[in-house]
């Protein structure tokens, strides 16, 4: 059963939860209670899939030992290699389970989740290799990795602030407000991924005039398919959102009104935000940081464009090795490279001055520009 | 403009329009699933 995917869990969800509602308003958390549920919900997505319940088990093992093992070591030493070779580990299942579609072979080693578990991990090693997080017990990462209501896809927490939750017990207060805010959570996910994104899928999407791959066709689909990929993605999130909230944990948003971005740089401050913002602080920022350490190129802005392009490349293969995912990677890398350009121009040259009228075009433009992205994402054109 | 602000933020009025708007989104739910539990299609995203 896939979290958030039929009425049928939502039932077991809202009976699970009853007894977290009741202690949170006595200003009481039971961690055996919470890890219950979480056991409840890991089995419900992977027990009807012995192979995924398996790999799911091995891989979070792998992980502890890996976690622990670096944690171990960075006491005493912190070199390079040792701290690349742990992060390459960490990443090892995750692409044995992006390669082995590619060589037409079953996935053994996935399951629902893997990337972003995985993401996970990394940003524990990294954070570790700064001095940022210097010890962790086998019980935290756990409770940080196995962590039910974003197990499936996200949205992506960090370590310090998901613990900082857990240290926490909320006032009466305060987790009445968490309740209130999770509920609401919680309907606008049906409202997004039950109704409207239903909607759009049933009524436009599937129609034989939209599949028939017509110029016209492909141009309504470009629209239809990018509002329901917002809606389907921001109703999950939605849910998640709501679920953590409801557990007492504040999950970070994973989505801000994205069609009326201003500009790229704007889209990716507003669209699947966990993703983009540990894509910036663990790809780009660390790449810029470690080429200007390097010295080996002057130009700050080379350096911040060959960053963006390292950080869309990787986040487009990561979507899989399929040429559309590459090609919307490197479409989105492109589009910030010449935004970034653009924006440095206007500087001195001032052609696109700010005012009412160019913030409203602004947003048009940067709405089809997107939709066009979403487009190559689809897989509809290659 | 004033006016209406200070009528929407009552208490009554905001508990009116909140539950006006979660029963709207369960007929919305029932309208199209009706009381099957159905097994709607996975997320896109839970594909990645």
């Amino acid at each position: 059963m896939i979290p958030y995917s039929s009425f049928s869990f939502f039932m077991i969800l809202g009976i699970l939860l009853i007894p977290v509602v009741v202690l949170g308003y006595k200003e009481k958390r039971s961690i055996v209670y919470n890890s219950f549920v979480h056991v409840v919900i890991l089995l419900l997505a992977f027990a009807s899939d012995i192979h995924q319940l398996v790999s799911f088990i091995v891989y979070i093992f792998w992980q502890v030992i890996l976690v622990h093992w670096y944690a171990f070591y960075r006491k005493e030493k912190n070199e390079a290699g040792v701290f690349y070779a742990v992060v390459f580990l960490a990443l090892v299942p995750l692409l044995v389970t992006k390669l082995l579609p590619v060589w037409s072979m079953g996935n053994i080693v996935g399951f629902l989740g893997i990337s972003y578990l995985t993401f996970k991990t990394v940003q524990m090693i990294i954070d570790m290799r700064d001095g940022a997080l210097k010890t962790v017990t086998v019980k935290e990462q756990l409770m940080f990795l196995l962590f039910s209501p974003t197990i499936s896809s996200g949205p992506i927490d960090r370590f310090k602030r998901f613990q900082k939750d857990m240290e926490t017990i909320p006032t009466r207060e305060e987790y009445r407000l968490l309740l209130y805010k999770g509920i609401n959570k919680i309907f606008l996910g049906f409202l997004y991924k039950f109704i409207i994104a239903y909607v759009i899928n049933d009524r436009v999407i599937e129609t034989p005039f939209i599949q028939a791959h017509t110029p016209l066709s492909t141009f309504i689909y470009m629209y239809a398919y990018s509002l329901y990929l917002f809606f389907d993605f921001a109703g999950y999130s939605a849910f998640a959102i709501g679920a953590s909230y409801i557990m007492g944990v504040k999950t970070p948003e994973n989505f801000h009104l994205p069609f009326l971005s201003k500009n790229m740089k704007d889209f990716w401050n507003r669209w699947h935000m966990s993703l983009s913002f540990w894509f910036r602080d663990y790809v780009y920022m660390r790449f810029v940081f470690w080429m200007m350490k390097k010295k080996w190129i002057q130009n700050r802005y080379t350096v911040s464009y060959i960053g963006y392009f390292l950080l869309f490349f990787l986040m487009g293969v990561w979507h899989g090795l399929e040429l559309h995912y590459v090609a919307y990677g490197l479409y989105h890398a492109a589009l910030m490279i010449s935004y970034d350009y653009f924006e440095r121009k206007n500087k001195q040259w001032k052609i696109w001055k700010k005012n009412k009228g160019t913030e409203v075009l602004s947003v048009i433009i940067t709405f089809h520009v997107i939709c066009f992205g979403f487009l190559i994402f689809s897989g509809r054109l290659f | 403009m004033k006016k209406i602000k200070t009528f929407f933020q009552l208490p009554y009025v905001c508990w009116t329009v909140k539950m006006s708007y979660y029963l709207l989104i369960l007929l919305g739910l029932l309208m199209i699933y009706g009381f099957k539990m159905t097994n709607s299609s996975a997320f896109i995203y839970n594909e990645f």
